[in-house]
């Protein structure tokens, strides 16, 4: 067929209808791209799980984080350990600023030794007390046999009184006889009935008779006299042994005294050296001291700044025990009942889903808690979550306390509500 | 049509007959009629550009209204990584903001047959600039480890400028609603919330229904820098383990957890219901398309209609020696599908290159040429031209050739 100018005219249109139809049909727009592949890997399901429960997981050490707290106040003057350190258990980790309770111990040492001191010499004052009391009580037993001796006196003297009583009363009648013989003479006028020396005589015996009753009664008055001075001696006497008994009575007082002051002065030593110890003990306190062996995670103070003593919303360091490391798992507790105690489980860390490592089951927490941690920004819930506690090996892994985890816990199958009930709900 | 041109057309139709074999002379018989449709050439341009007004008509506006319907659905095709879409059971589109629990991430990812979850916040929010504008954005909150959910097209610089504290990766194709003097967003500072935030990236994300730019940042940032609400996480974005159907693990997922479960194609037809039931739009464009049926229906067949009954003498002579009713449908249908072939040739062509140059303008960019509509409008070009067509014809097929004779 020959192409005249005449069929190309003809052929314009249809050709140029061609080129529109392929020009439309070149630019169709792309069809939609489903399933490309996600930038980066999220965290996956374990493929060889046909059940898991997926939660979130905070690392924390399996000692908990320990926020340790001073138990003074005061300016920080060392730092023992670096965040990081590992710590043994009582490994002191700050010191705080303890000149002013030096001082202050000194000074209660010095009040203590005094104290002693005291004591020593109240104790032994006591001794020679105790002999005052010794000499007392011999005085005593002196004045009771000088009363002895007294009472003897007195009895001699009236067994005295009494022989010179008897005296007299002899010597009365021997006068009486005298009397009543010369007053026969007497009644006798006649001169020359009796002679005068018979006369004479008898008026001789009744002056010695007289003379000797007289003698008697001197030495009656003699024998009472004694007998008055012996009474006088006696009462002397018991009145010594009464004076001997108040001076024993004191002094064994003045030992009880004495006793008393040196337990006194001991206690007084006793507590300067007591109040010694409470600074000694407080010096010691100054000096913050790990509770566990352990890693230091965090230190917030340094030397020169000034250590609360208290809860602090910052602590001053925060320590734990990192190996093993737990990881705090949050379970729904829609899913909670899905996961056997013991359960096995897998996690990987924020930020690198393609290193998945497996985790040991610890204990579940016995109570349910409010859901805590979030999964970032501000999220209020109102789910509770079962927290599950796992362990992990963290040689190798380089895992940080408090970093987050997605952890999926095998678990037993979803049971799907029966089709009947299902069916049932529907209508 | 004048009588040397018939003539002439006689003549060959003689010639054609007298010497083609009869297989050829189908062939024949189409080229004559050709010819005797190109000879009419006011009839010829007019069935040829009111077929091809009318496809324009048609797949111009079906396009922009399966634009428009789609827009509704981009925000979930957007995200091509994940099958399913988790949300409240509430909600019916993807830009309806009903937050769930972020607990809900956990219980997804806790049922069976689920490989992977993730997080995927969608809100709105507002834009400061430094240059002091204002300008609302749909603020995207994507998974701080996979990105799922963030566009990798068009990447102005790599995804892990999504990384930084407070970073943003801003949808180029919309950068003009915030800066409309064009600057390079990259490293621009603006304000969300009292949150000083960078632009770090670009991306290149569908156009959606709200048209406003979309934001993307990491979920922690996008959810840090929003106001307090009770809950932030609007979706969760689940792929299935292999082996598993979107469609189960959606269903599973519904039963298990309470919460709305779709597979990303249910999803995006969920965000085009909404809009076929919440606005104007079907009513609008059907009856534009509907406009442009009925004159495609209106002019093809009243030219054809026309072109046959002036023709009726020729048909006549062609009858009268011997033509076949059925050569003469075979010619008349020829020259319908003549002119419905380059009428849709036209008209597709027009809405293509109207498409395909529109891409430069931001706010066409996001009406697509699909295949179906291309496909769709040949088919009812086809349909309208070999219907007319037939109409025509009739009167041909009943003629009696004797017409001729009695002039």
């Amino acid at each position: 067929m020959k192409l005249s100018p005449q069929l190309l005219r003809r052929l314009a249109l249809p050709i140029g209808a061609t080129g529109l139809i392929a020009f439309a049909v070149l630019t169709l727009s792309p069809p939609d791209k489903a399933g490309a592949a996600p930038p980066a890997p999220p965290a996956t399901a374990p493929t060889d799980q046909s059940s898991v429960v997926a939660a979130l997981g905070v690392i924390e050490p399996s000692s908990e984080v320990i926020d340790v707290g001073s138990e003074l106040s005061g300016v920080v003057r060392e730092v023992f350990v670096k965040p990081g350190d590992q710590v043994a258990a009582g490994a002191p980790l700050f010191r705080l600023d303890g000149r002013a309770l030096g001082a202050s111990l000194e000074a209660q040492m010095a009040a203590a030794q005094q104290a002693r001191a005291n004591s020593a010499a109240s104790a032994s004052r006591v001794p020679s007390l105790q002999a005052n009391a010794a000499n007392a009580a011999a005085g005593i037993a002196q004045a009771e046999a000088g009363v002895t001796t007294a009472r003897g006196a007195v009895t001699q003297a009236e067994g005295r009184l009494a022989n010179a009583q008897a005296a007299a009363n002899v010597a009365r009648l021997a006068l009486a006889d005298a009397q009543a013989r010369l007053g026969l003479f007497a009644t006798i006028s006649d001169p020359r009935a009796v002679s005068t020396d018979e006369r004479d005589r008898a008026r001789f015996a009744m002056e010695r008779a007289k003379a000797s009753y007289d003698q008697a009664r001197g030495a009656v008055l003699e024998a009472e006299g004694g007998l008055t001075s012996a009474r006088g001696g006696l009462g002397d006497a018991q009145a010594r042994l009464a004076a001997a008994k108040a001076t024993s009575a004191s002094a064994k007082a003045s030992i009880t005294e004495g006793q008393q002051a040196a337990l006194a002065a001991q206690a007084g030593a006793a507590q300067a050296a007591a109040q010694a110890k409470v600074v000694a003990t407080d010096l010691n306190r100054l000096i913050v001291r790990a509770p566990i062996a352990g890693q230091v995670l965090r230190l917030n103070i340094r030397v020169g700044e000034f250590a609360s003593a208290g809860t602090l919303a910052e602590p001053l360091v925060a320590m734990g025990a990192v190996t093993p490391m737990h990881v705090r798992v949050q379970i729904d507790e829609e899913d909670a009942a899905r996961i056997a105690s013991g359960a096995p489980a897998q996690a990987s860390l924020r930020g690198d889903a393609s290193k998945r490592f497996p985790l040991t089951f610890v204990r579940f927490e016995p109570q349910a808690m409010p859901k805590k941690n979030l999964n970032g920004g501000a999220e209020r819930v109102d789910t509770r979550v079962v927290e599950a506690i796992y362990a992990f090996n963290p040689s190798g892994i380089q895992a940080f306390v408090g970093q987050q985890m997605d952890v999926f816990v095998t678990a037993r199958p979803i049971v799907r509500a029966a089709a009947t009930q299902k069916s049932g709900d529907a209508k | 049509m004048n009588d040397e041109n018939e003539l002439k057309l006689r003549s060959s139709l003689m010639v054609s007959f007298g010497t083609q074999p009869r297989s050829r002379s189908i062939l024949g018989m189409v080229g004559i009629a050709l010819k005797m449709l190109m000879g009419d050439p006011v009839k010829y341009f007019g069935l040829v550009f009111g077929i091809g007004f009318s496809t324009l008509l048609m797949s111009q506006q079906a396009s922009i209204f399966v634009g428009l319907l789609t827009w509704g659905a981009n925000p979930v095709l957007d995200v091509r990584q994940a099958q399913v879409w988790v949300m409240d059971p509430r909600v019916k589109q993807p830009d309806q903001g009903q937050a769930i629990s972020d607990q809900s991430l956990y219980r997804v990812r806790s049922v069976d047959g689920v490989a992977w979850a993730v997080p995927y916040a969608r809100s709105a929010a507002t834009v400061k600039t430094m240059q002091g504008n204002i300008a609302a954005v749909t603020l995207v909150g994507v998974d701080n480890q996979s990105m799922v959910g963030l566009p990798e097209e068009n990447l102005a610089n790599s995804m892990s400028a999504i990384r930084g504290r407070n970073a943003a990766i801003l949808d180029g194709n919309t950068q003009h609603l915030i800066w409309a003097d064009g600057r390079d967003p990259i490293g621009q500072v603006v304000e969300i919330n009292d949150n000083r935030v960078v632009v770090t990236g670009l991306t290149s994300s569908l156009t959606n229904f709200s048209g406003l730019p979309t934001l993307y940042m990491k979920y922690s940032d996008a959810i840090a820098i929003t106001p307090p609400e009770r809950n932030k996480l609007s979706f969760v974005l689940v792929e299935p383990k292999p082996g598993v159907t979107p469609e189960d693990l959606a269903e599973r997922i519904s039963e298990v957890t309470g919460l709305k479960a779709l597979t990303r194609q249910q999803f995006a037809a969920a965000g085009t219901q909404f809009i076929i039931e919440n606005t104007g739009i079907p009513i609008s464009f059907g009856a534009a398309i509907g406009l442009g049926i009925l004159v495609a229906v209106v002019i093809t067949a009243l030219t054809l209609a026309m072109f046959v009954a002036e023709n009726l003498k020729n048909f006549g002579a062609l009858k009268a020696i011997g033509v076949t009713n059925r050569q003469i449908l075979v010619m008349v249908l020829s020259q319908a599908l003549l002119v419905g072939f380059i009428g849709y040739g036209i008209g597709i062509g027009g809405t293509a290159a109207f498409l395909y140059f529109g891409q430069a303008d931001p706010s066409l960019r996001g009406f697509k040429a699909l295949g179906e509509i291309v496909g769709g409008s040949a088919l009812l070009v086809m349909i309208i031209v070999l219907g007319s067509a037939y109409v025509s014809v009739r009167k041909v097929l009943k003629l009696d050739p004797a017409i001729v004779f009695r002039g």
